[in-house]
């Protein structure tokens, strides 16, 4: 799995939220407009994002392990303190909205979502 | 033949033609419109795709990516970013916005007048009105039905009645609107009656030629007059459009400056006095389910602070955009998304005074926009406001998403100290910027004006303006009406300068 979709899997847990979580299928088929259509600032922020968040907050944050190797509830803890930091804030929001991007991007999953929530 | 799609275009074409009309929203269609049901041969240049409603899809990556410029995230730079939200399609942002539809206010038309009385040879009253009138009947401007509004826009009405505050249902140009909450995206069912599905529409019927995916990239001029458009294509097709009477530019109040800048044409403070509405939005958690996917996207509006310079919308977006603004990550984001039947979103626009600027650097377009003291304390003045009607329908608990300040509030005490004591930080707001105006102001003064009261440009014959950004204020209140209406009226003065 790559850094981004790590990111995008503990940034919103599809399994809590009751959302169809997207395909390997449609995770790449996303990445590749994704690289093609988004604008420059938001390829930047969110490769920032992920670089900062994924490789190099484990080891400054303390946690004194690689991403991979830390467990749900870390990597909760790790965005949260993430998220409280001045710079740090803003790339989450980032990695948020790019997660969503992600995420919602199957109408069909989103209409299961609406009934299911009826 | 009414449209030729750029995207089938390569190497260099000329076409000649009476009149080139850059930009195909609501005042480039309303242009085109009168003129071609005048008889002129028109050509209506548009930078962005042609999508029409069967296309249209529901998750806003999709969408967004299809008929937004820049994805919506094109921004202005300054003491914080701030989003702009822009179509780029034909219709302009006109298929993808809330179809909420206004007169132009009496005091902002008066205010206009008053600064330069000149503005009357075009833009009186009663010849606004006439336009006005006109617009709305092709568009088919009604209230919301109340069988579409769903019950995210019942909330508001429930809130502000309970507080005292003027409010109504949206007057929309819709037809067959089923409550789909799906304009910021696109109607699938092509119920909204925006610009290209009316006006342009009118205007190809009566010969004018639409050239979608062509994007307009310098004016060309001889002896001081405008001669001709030259337009690219995405499989790098030049496109020259020769302008046997006048060249009309109505790419919006970002693009128009930036192409006569390009062009060349400097005259006047062209780009100069950028303004829109920028706008924050609350969400509510409430007990029974809103649905907020259901019902018209923006059926209800809180007019009764318009006077103070605040106007409160219902606003709805799909699963997408609804997580985005939620303020969790990771487990906490999840139950917040699981919940996300139970919450409303509302949002302010402000009519804000603060000026920016539009620029061309190095061959790329840059705004600068920098919200003013007092542009903040409007939205925390509209975050308490909204709260408290909220809290009044029935809301838990609000959040309203302010970097520093607890992410739910749940009394009317803690949205008050909000407004009291919120932070003055803009980055502290998450704002964004719509309906943008004035970078190509009208007025009879050629120091402080790009274009004549009559639309035509001071220094280039041939030439005009015609859309928002002619406009010498933001209006306070949603454009689109008022940008056909005064493009009708910019017609009609061409045809009649033109006999």
């Amino acid at each position: 799995m790559s850094d981004r979709d790590a990111l995008v899997d503990a940034m919103l847990p599809c399994h809590l939220a009751g959302v169809r979580a997207p395909s390997a299928a449609q995770r790449a088929d996303f990445w590749s407009r994704f690289e093609a259509v988004a604008p420059l600032t938001l390829r930047f922020g969110f490769g920032l994002a992920v670089l900062l968040i994924v490789r190099v907050m484990p080891w400054v944050g303390g946690w004194g392990r690689p991403w991979r190797r830390l467990g749900p509830e870390a990597h909760d803890a790790l965005l949260l303190r993430c998220a409280a930091l001045p710079g740090l804030a803003d790339l989450v929001e980032v990695a948020r909205l790019v997660t969503c991007f992600l995420v919602f991007d199957d109408a069909d999953a989103q209409h299961a979502f609406h009934e299911q929530a009826r | 033949m009414s449209h030729v799609d750029g995207r089938t275009l390569t190497g260099s074409i000329v076409v000649d033609t009476d009149v080139a009309v850059v930009g195909s929203g609501p005042a480039g269609s309303a242009f085109a419109r009168v003129l071609a049901q005048a008889g002129a041969r028109v050509v209506v240049l548009e930078a962005g795709p042609w999508v029409h409603p069967e296309a249209f899809e529901l998750p806003s990556f999709r969408a967004m990516a299809a008929t937004y410029r820049g994805l919506g995230g094109t921004m202005a730079l300054g003491r914080t970013a701030t989003p702009l939200v822009q179509g780029r399609m034909v219709g302009g942002s006109s298929p993808i916005n809330g179809a909420i539809c206004w007169r132009m206010p009496r005091d902002v038309h008066d205010a206009w007048l008053a600064e330069d009385p000149a503005l009357v040879e075009q833009l009186s009253w009663e010849a606004l009105e006439q336009a006005t009138d006109e617009i709305e009947a092709r568009w088919n401007v009604q209230p919301t039905d109340p069988a579409v509004a769903g019950r995210k826009n019942a909330l508001m009405a429930i809130g502000a009645e309970a507080l005292g505050i003027e409010h109504r249902p949206i007057r929309r140009n819709v037809e067959g609107c089923v409550g789909l909450g799906r304009c910021l995206q696109g109607c699938p069912h092509g119920a909204k009656l925006s610009a290209d599905r009316t006006l342009l529409q009118d205007a190809t019927e009566h010969g004018a030629t639409v050239y979608s995916s062509a994007e307009a990239t310098h004016i060309g001029t001889h002896r001081g007059r405008a001669t001709h458009v030259e337009a690219r294509t995405p499989a790098g097709g030049r496109l020259t459009v020769r302008a046997r009477h006048a060249v009309v530019v109505a790419a919006s109040a970002v693009q128009s400056p930036a192409l006569l800048l390009r062009s060349g044409l400097h005259h006047g403070p062209v780009g100069h006095g950028f303004q829109g509405h920028p706008g924050v939005a609350l969400s509510g958690r409430f007990p029974e389910p809103v649905n907020p996917w259901h019902g018209a996207t923006q059926g209800h509006e809180v007019i009764g602070l318009r006077h103070e310079g605040l106007k409160f919308e219902v606003l709805s977006y799909d699963l997408t955009l609804i997580a985005a603004r939620m303020s969790g990550v990771g487990a906490s984001l999840a139950h917040q998304v699981h919940d996300a039947a139970h919450w409303a979103t509302w949002g302010a626009a402000v009519k804000s005074g603060t000026r920016g600027r539009v620029r061309v650097v190095l061959g790329k377009t840059w705004v600068t926009w920098s919200p003013s003291p007092q542009d903040i304390r409007q939205y925390r003045r509209a975050l308490r406001w909204m709260g408290e009607m909220m809290l009044a329908a029935g809301a838990d608990h609000v959040s309203p998403g302010v970097r520093g300040v607890a992410p739910q509030l749940g009394d009317v005490h803690a949205l008050r100290a909000l407004e009291r004591d919120g932070p003055s930080a803009p980055s502290a707001y998450r704002s964004v910027m719509t309906h943008l105006f004035g970078t190509c102001r009208m007025g009879s003064d050629p120091a402080r004006a790009v274009v004549r009261p009559d639309f035509r440009h001071h220094t280039v014959e041939g030439l005009y303006v015609v859309d928002s950004s002619v406009f010498p204020t933001n209006l306070g209140v949603n454009p689109q009406v008022s940008i056909a209406a005064v493009a009708t009226l910019a017609g009609r003065s061409a045809l009649a300068g033109a006999r």
